[in-house]
């Protein structure tokens, strides 16, 4: 009989930067647990969000990071779709990856509404015209699919398998039907990774948002980011517990597949930028540009932080 | 391989027949008259729209009710924004109706006032992922604080900047009480977005009590009614006769950023100086 006290000390004992990274992420647990108390008990005014400003970069980490989620459908794709077996390893970290991701989005978007005992609304009360509501439902439906999609591995595993005898053989039925899973979740992913980008497109009171090319440019940097991240929790995993999970040649074909769709963003953003921007010297957009810099103080970190730092020198670094 | 069959010849031909047999019962079942009116009954109650009748106020389609504002008369005095204050209980960090100094082409100073434009086609109310906010039949824009989640996109997507959000819990009134009017309605909770409504409670008012919003001094918003120069103007864009209708017909209006599309109903009398 091992206590649970043991087994921690073998644990650590064991692996000394295991522990060290556990102790950083419960770290990081209870700040996080303490400013969620904090935005449900005194509400959203802890966020210093405004009226002027009522999504601020808020916005970028509950709903756009979404897209960190991506590799589970872009490799699930390669996996069981298009049957490249090789990119198998990867696939099923990233269907992990996804399901972290999204799960963690969702409980951040219920954290960044107004009424989180609301949160079912959206389940009830359907404007189908809205793309938020679009995305509400896809990330709702598109989560079950990566449960089903991780619900094998999970039924496989050594403990669960020897507590449920029948677990195995219930995995090996739902991977007869994960092709036809990868397709819906195929999809789910395109409709509200695109969507993601519309949220913004659409908005014609946004004249720097209001263009038609956001959606196609959030797919592809989704994808991109998507398997980089994926990609950069595996290395990291690798390097801490010391062995290796995927073949470097496998590593190097998803590093020249991300980069590749990187390129495909650039390319289309130099053109987006031409034509929407450069040449087209609309009104509101030269308007919404030149008050972004008399009047707020916003200016320097559009320009260097999002424009510079996020546009251009974040995909090359990937 | 005969154990990967989903199922045997057997079975399906069980099922189907299964299947095949309840859809006859039920058809049997359906020919009594009875039982039928209770399937009827059953089946017709569409849970959202029995939902939406009961929050949801739809108001009168024979009406389109909008607004003229005269740029010509309007001295700055700002006291339809107090009004609106006092009557809807707002505080000064979420005005419905925002005053702002502005000049002509030619540099001739004039007192721009915004309520909510009510747009016919709303960016506002299709971002809106839980119809909370909606046009109703009568040509309001129209809040349920009851249906609202917080997302804000309703804030993100106004290009007029009309709609504020609850950020933090209210404490006390508006403090424009007493001077300005009473408060009419209750104050919206922490976590929800709002913005004008007209004065909706007035005009669903008044309109059961036979009288005419713009006419009818209790059924006209307090902005409209405090104006000392009349320079605003409420009515019925239906009725060819009512105040507003007067206005756009014998005057040239402007509504703000027509270009968007939004199809406001609320309309501007330029000021001088103004070319449109």
């Amino acid at each position: 009989m091992t206590t649970l006290a043991q087994s921690v000390r073998r644990q650590v004992q064991g692996a000394p930067v295991f522990s060290a990274w556990m102790l950083f992420l419960t770290t990081l647990l209870v700040i996080g647990l303490i400013a969620g108390i904090q935005v449900l008990w005194f509400g959203l005014e802890v966020t210093n969000l405004t009226n002027t400003v009522p999504w601020g970069l808020w916005i970028t980490v509950d709903l756009s990071a979404i897209a960190l989620g991506a590799g589970a459908f872009s490799l699930s794709t390669i996996v069981y779709i298009f049957r490249v077996k090789s990119f198998a390893p990867i696939a099923r970290i990233a269907v992990f990856v996804g399901f972290v991701g999204y799960t963690s989005a969702m409980l951040a978007l219920v954290m960044d509404i107004g009424r989180p005992d609301r949160f079912w609304h959206p389940v009830v009360f359907w404007n189908v015209h809205s793309v938020l509501w679009e995305i509400t439902m896809c990330v709702m439906f598109y989560s079950a699919v990566l449960i089903f999609e991780l619900g094998p591995a999970v039924l496989e595993s050594e403990g669960v398998a020897k507590r449920f005898k029948r677990g195995p053989q219930i995995a090996h039925q739902m991977h007869r039907f994960t092709p036809a899973v990868s397709v819906v979740g195929l999809g789910l992913s395109l409709l509200h990774q695109s969507s993601l980008g519309a949220t913004y497109g659409v908005l014609v009171a946004r004249p720097i948002w209001f263009k038609p090319s956001l959606p196609v440019l959030f797919i592809l940097s989704a994808v991109a980011a998507g398997g980089t991240f994926t990609l950069g929790i595996t290395v990291f995993y690798e390097n801490m517990i010391g062995k290796r999970q995927i073949t470097s040649r496998l590593r190097n074909q998803l590093a020249m597949f991300a980069g590749l769709m990187t390129l495909a963003y650039l390319y289309l953003k130099l053109w987006d930028y031409l034509a929407t921007t450069y040449y087209s010297h609309l009104p509101a957009r030269v308007e919404s540009t030149n008050l972004l810099e008399s009047t707020t103080p916003y200016g320097v970190t559009f320009w260097w932080l999002e424009i510079v730092v996020g546009r251009w020198c974040q995909p090359s670094f990937c | 391989m005969a154990e990967d069959k989903f199922m045997t010849r057997r079975e399906f031909i069980a099922a189907m027949s299964a299947l095949g047999g309840s859809v006859a019962v039920a058809v049997a079942l359906s020919e009594i008259d009875a039982l039928r009116d209770l399937i009827e009954a059953e089946v017709s109650v569409e849970l959202p729209e029995v939902v939406r009748e009961s929050d949801h106020h739809t108001g009168d389609h024979r009406h389109s009710w909008g607004m003229v504002i005269d740029l010509r008369k309007c001295i700055g005095c700002q006291y339809c924004i107090y009004a609106c204050q006092a009557v809807n209980d707002v505080p000064d960090d979420m005005r419905w109706n925002v005053y702002l100094p502005e000049v002509t082409e030619t540099g001739e100073p004039f007192h721009m006032t915004r309520p909510c434009l009510h747009c016919q086609d709303a960016p506002c109310v299709s971002v809106c992922p839980v119809e909370a906010t909606y046009v109703r039949d009568d040509g309001i824009v129209m809040m349920d604080y009851e249906r609202c989640i917080g997302c804000r996109y309703c804030q993100v997507a106004c290009p007029y900047d009309v709609r504020t959000f609850n950020w933090e819990k209210r404490e006390e009134s508006s403090g424009y009480q007493g001077e300005w009017g009473q408060a009419e309605i209750d104050q919206r909770p922490r976590g929800v977005a709002e913005k004008c409504t007209f004065c909706v409670h007035r005009i669903d008012r008044g309109l059961a009590h036979g009288m005419v919003p713009g006419v009818d001094r209790p059924a006209t918003p307090a902005c409209v009614n405090v104006c000392p120069v009349q320079a605003r103007m409420f009515g019925d864009l239906n009725d060819p006769n009512s105040p507003v209708s007067r206005i756009i017909d014998e005057q040239p209006t402007f509504r703000l950023r027509e270009d968007l599309g939004t199809e406001p109903n609320v309309y501007y009398v330029p000021p001088e100086g103004m070319a449109i």
